[in-house]
């Protein structure tokens, strides 16, 4: 029953993430990044009242929920692509979904392995108290915001080789933070900077998560979500169209 | 082998998730954003609560909601089809009715954070109406408190009311009195309003003759006339002339026998609105309020600066132990007291001056059950508002859920632990207004390049015509600037007579209409000016600020001159929200020019 469903899938996860485990050049920087970065810019020099690191908390999660999926997807696809895997895969008669699915999984895995020192580092270092349910919704919105990262990830593997993927994929995780005011708030950015961050997924994803946490002034979540809502769709069309173009 | 794997690391990443969750640090207020997300919809089981409905104790209750109207109520109705909302242990009012306000800028979205669903309005501008009057039906989430309201009001010229500002259609003889309605009904007043106070050495009043008239042609077009008076004597004038109600107690004198037997026999009711009437009395009992957490919690930053103003010193003839014993005497008699708060008086805040005026009403000697009914079913017996104030079926459920039994502590309307509007679950969080991210800069403006101001902010011409006034203001640019600088910004005024305060002159503000910009250390605002010599006004304007906006007066003359004027003078101007500044002409009537040039902040050393 659904035990011989779900079996292959596991097994699938189960090996995607002792692959990611053994391969920890990526999985290292991934998750310890974002946690030092914020207790640079959060906790550290956000001295003096939580509202700077409850704000930083909400970005620094977009953040961290960025590495795992544009990495695991970008590089990891990519360098499976070139030993000749995909193709593999593509001739054996179990589902290609679940290899999306396994790498999507071990993309979430990863990114609360990322979130959770950041969540503790606000609470219990620089003091920010929220409503148990505001905690969970963040947490929530942390991690779909691994999807559309997830499919730019896809993407980039299916484009690129190994070497040229892990180049856009870090071209793509530092424009889409710094641009995206995942590292400094948009707030200080000049006139231009603030048009080029409007343009950004990550722009809106942090927007969202910034309205769960009631930073600052109201924000026009409903205009966020459905841009999130087409740049996923979006980049679901573009992922799809390159997986075709592997034939 | 790899199976196990996974599904270990999963279950490790779930628990370890649950774990740092459990051990972050909990906020105790609940988020704005999810109280109202989290329990969407607007149908609802409400189970064993104990409810009062606005007119009867019902003990335990359940309550059935369905689209935001009461479709039931009672001990053994059930709907297990609907999600339920448990309240064994709390008890349910309907939401609170102001039988006394005024209402501009944020007033109905301030009275619904304090459970003020439903709002009897006793004059405001006539726009109001016609804004109010699509959202009283509509069926949604509601932003604000429904309004029901007077509108315009029957007053003389020069009388109460034509201070404020708003154009006011003026009576002077009491055959307009029929055309004079007329034009109310058409403007969509739902009941009629009249200021009667002709014992006032201070302002004119209608005489008794336009006030009957008033009274007359209101109840011919069937609505209610109540009344604003200030002596015994004006009242009992008007209970002769067939008033329906008053909107004030008198504070005078004590009231007499025969006035009660004559208010019983009139059938008529009184807002008495003690909180205004303690504040003229110099009692300060909107200071006291702030003291209580639950309300301080939910007022903004304009509200508690409302409540601690006053009216600048005592009034005669206002004495709050008077008013106290005369509610005393005409409520034990039998005559109906509604509470009303006569928000956003000086000493007042809308929303949390009624739960001042219910204290009040027990400090009159009123039972806890009578003043929960002065609060809510009771206006609905009077005034034609529907079933707002009742849980009854068919009844928008716009309710209140508290913790602890109003009939034991009258506070406990305060601590509303959810509050359902067309049965929604509404947020009573205060809006959130940060300006932090917007801190003004040290320099205004230099004019050195034509009329510039910094981003986010815009020079305008504003003057009286904005409120119904004739004054008229330009803009331009001069080539020449103060304290040899490139140039300057010109105003050509022209202050027309036919508005009670009247203004001209130039507005900075900013481009956004929700925006507000912080003050930031700048505590001085400096600049050059010269121009038709008199003494002009600097008005500061803030975010939520009600009322008249903190001014500061200068002097022009023909000369340039440099001012310095000390923000820090202004009492209620909160420095983190200002959204404009406006530099006008004097108050009276004429042609100005003048110039204004290097506007900077400055901090005072």
């Amino acid at each position: 029953m659904s035990a011989s469903v779900f079996s292959p899938l596991l097994a699938e996860i189960g090996a995607e993430m002792r692959q990611s485990i053994r391969a920890p050049e990526f999985l290292i920087p991934t998750i310890a990044l974002p946690v030092i970065f914020y207790l640079m810019f959060g906790v550290m020099l956000a001295r003096g009242g939580t509202e700077g690191s409850t704000y930083l908390l909400a970005t620094y999660g977009i953040f961290a929920v960025m590495g795992p999926a544009l990495f695991g997807f970008g590089a990891g696809v990519a360098a499976e692509r070139e030993k000749g895997w995909l193709r593999i895969k593509r001739v054996s008669p179990a589902p290609a979904t679940g290899y999306i699915v396994a790498k999507l999984t071990s993309t979430l895995v990863f990114s609360c392995l990322a979130l959770m020192p950041i969540y503790l580092s606000a609470g219990l270092l620089a003091n920010v108290a929220l409503p148990t349910q505001v905690w969970l919704v963040l947490l929530a919105s942390h991690l779909l915001a691994a999807i559309p990262f997830s499919l730019l990830g896809l993407s980039i593997g299916f484009s690129f080789g190994s070497g040229g993927a892990v180049a856009v994929a870090n071209l793509c995780f530092l424009g889409l933070a710094v641009l995206g005011g995942l590292w400094f708030p948009v707030m200080l950015f000049p006139g231009f900077l603030k048009t080029i961050a409007t343009a950004l997924p990550s722009f809106h994803l942090a927007e969202i998560s910034l309205d769960i946490v009631n930073a600052d002034s109201a924000r026009p979540v409903a205009r966020h979500l459905s841009v999130v809502a087409v740049t996923t769709l979006a980049l679901a069309a573009l992922a799809v169209w390159r997986w075709i173009s592997q034939r | 082998m790899h199976q196990r794997f996974a599904l270990t690391v999963i279950t490790t990443t779930f628990i370890l998730c649950a774990i740092v969750i459990a051990l972050l640090p909990k906020s105790v207020t609940e988020s704005s954003s999810l109280s109202s997300e989290t329990l969407d919809g607007n149908s609802w089981l409400i189970k064993d609560a104990t409810v009062y409905d606005g007119e009867n104790w019902l003990g335990v209750t359940n309550i059935v909601v369905k689209n935001g109207v009461i479709t039931a109520i009672g001990k053994d109705v059930d709907d297990d089809t609907m999600t339920v909302i448990d309240a064994s242990d709390k008890v349910i009012i309907p939401g609170l009715i102001d039988a006394h306000t005024h209402t501009y800028g944020p007033a109905r979205e301030d009275a619904q954070r304090f459970g003020v669903t439903t709002m009897l309005d006793m004059f405001t501008a006539p726009a109001m109406l016609s804004q109010t009057r699509a959202d009283r039906e509509a069926s949604g989430r509601k932003q604000g408190a429904t309004l029901f309201s007077a509108g315009m009001l029957a007053t003389a010229a020069g009388g109460h009311g034509t201070q404020y500002g708003i154009p006011i259609d003026v009576l002077s003889d009491p055959s307009q009195a029929e055309q004079w309605v007329a034009d109310r009904v058409a403007e969509g007043s739902d009941f009629i309003k009249l200021v009667y106070i002709p014992e006032s050495n201070r302002i004119n009043s209608i005489d008794l003759e336009t006030a009957k008239a008033v009274i007359d042609a209101a109840h011919r077009a069937g609505l209610l006339a109540v009344a604003h008076i200030d002596t015994q004597q004006a009242a009992s004038d008007l209970l002769s002339v067939g008033v329906d109600g008053l909107v004030h107690i008198f504070a005078d004198s004590e009231v007499t026998d025969a006035f009660i037997t004559e208010a019983l026999a009139r059938n008529i009711f009184v807002i008495p609105t003690l909180s205004v009437i303690a504040v003229v009395d110099g009692q300060a009992p909107g200071k006291m309020l702030l003291e209580d957490e639950r309300i301080a919690s939910a007022l903004t930053t304009a509200g508690s600066a409302s409540l601690n103003t006053d009216f600048g010193g005592r009034i005669p003839g206002f004495e709050l132990q008077t008013a106290l014993s005369n509610v005393r005497r005409l409520a034990d008699a039998g005559v109906p007291i509604l509470a009303g708060s006569d928000a956003p008086n000086p000493g007042t805040a809308h929303g949390a001056t009624l739960h001042q005026e219910l204290m009040l009403l027990s400090q009159a000697g009123l039972s806890n059950e009578t003043i929960l009914h002065a609060a809510t079913g009771l206006a609905a017996t009077r005034f034609p508002i529907g079933q707002h104030g009742l849980l009854s079926v068919g009844a928008p459920a716009d309710l209140l859920i508290l913790t602890e039994d109003p009939r034991d502590d009258l506070t406990a309307t305060r601590g509303i632990e959810t509050m359902l509007r067309n049965g929604y679950v509404t947020s009573r969080a205060v809006p959130v207004i940060n300006a932090s991210n917007i801190v003004l800069p040290a320099t205004l403006a230099d004019f050195d390049n034509g009329i510039e101001a910094p981003d986010n902010f815009i020079w305008s011409e504003t003057s009286d015509s904005m409120m119904g006034g004739q004054s008229s203001a330009t803009l331009t640019s001069l080539a020449q600037g103060a304290d040899a600088s490139a140039g300057a910004l010109a105003v050509d005024a022209n202050v027309s007579a036919d508005f009670a305060f009247p203004w001209a002159g130039a507005f900075f503000g900013m481009t956004t209409n929700n925006g507000a910009a912080s003050l930031g250390s700048h505590d001085t605002i400096e600049f050059w000016t010269r121009g038709s010599a008199g003494r002009y006004r600097l008005m500061v304007f803030g975010k939520e600020q009600m009322g008249a906006p903190p001014t500061l007066e200068f002097d022009v003359t023909d000369a340039w001159t440099k001012v310095q004027l000390d923000l820090t003078a202004l009492e209620n101007l909160d420095r983190g929200n200002v959204t404009g500044f406006a530099f006008v002409t004097p108050m009276r009537a004429g042609q100005y020019t003048f110039a204004i040039d290097e506007i900077r902040l400055t901090r005072a050393p």
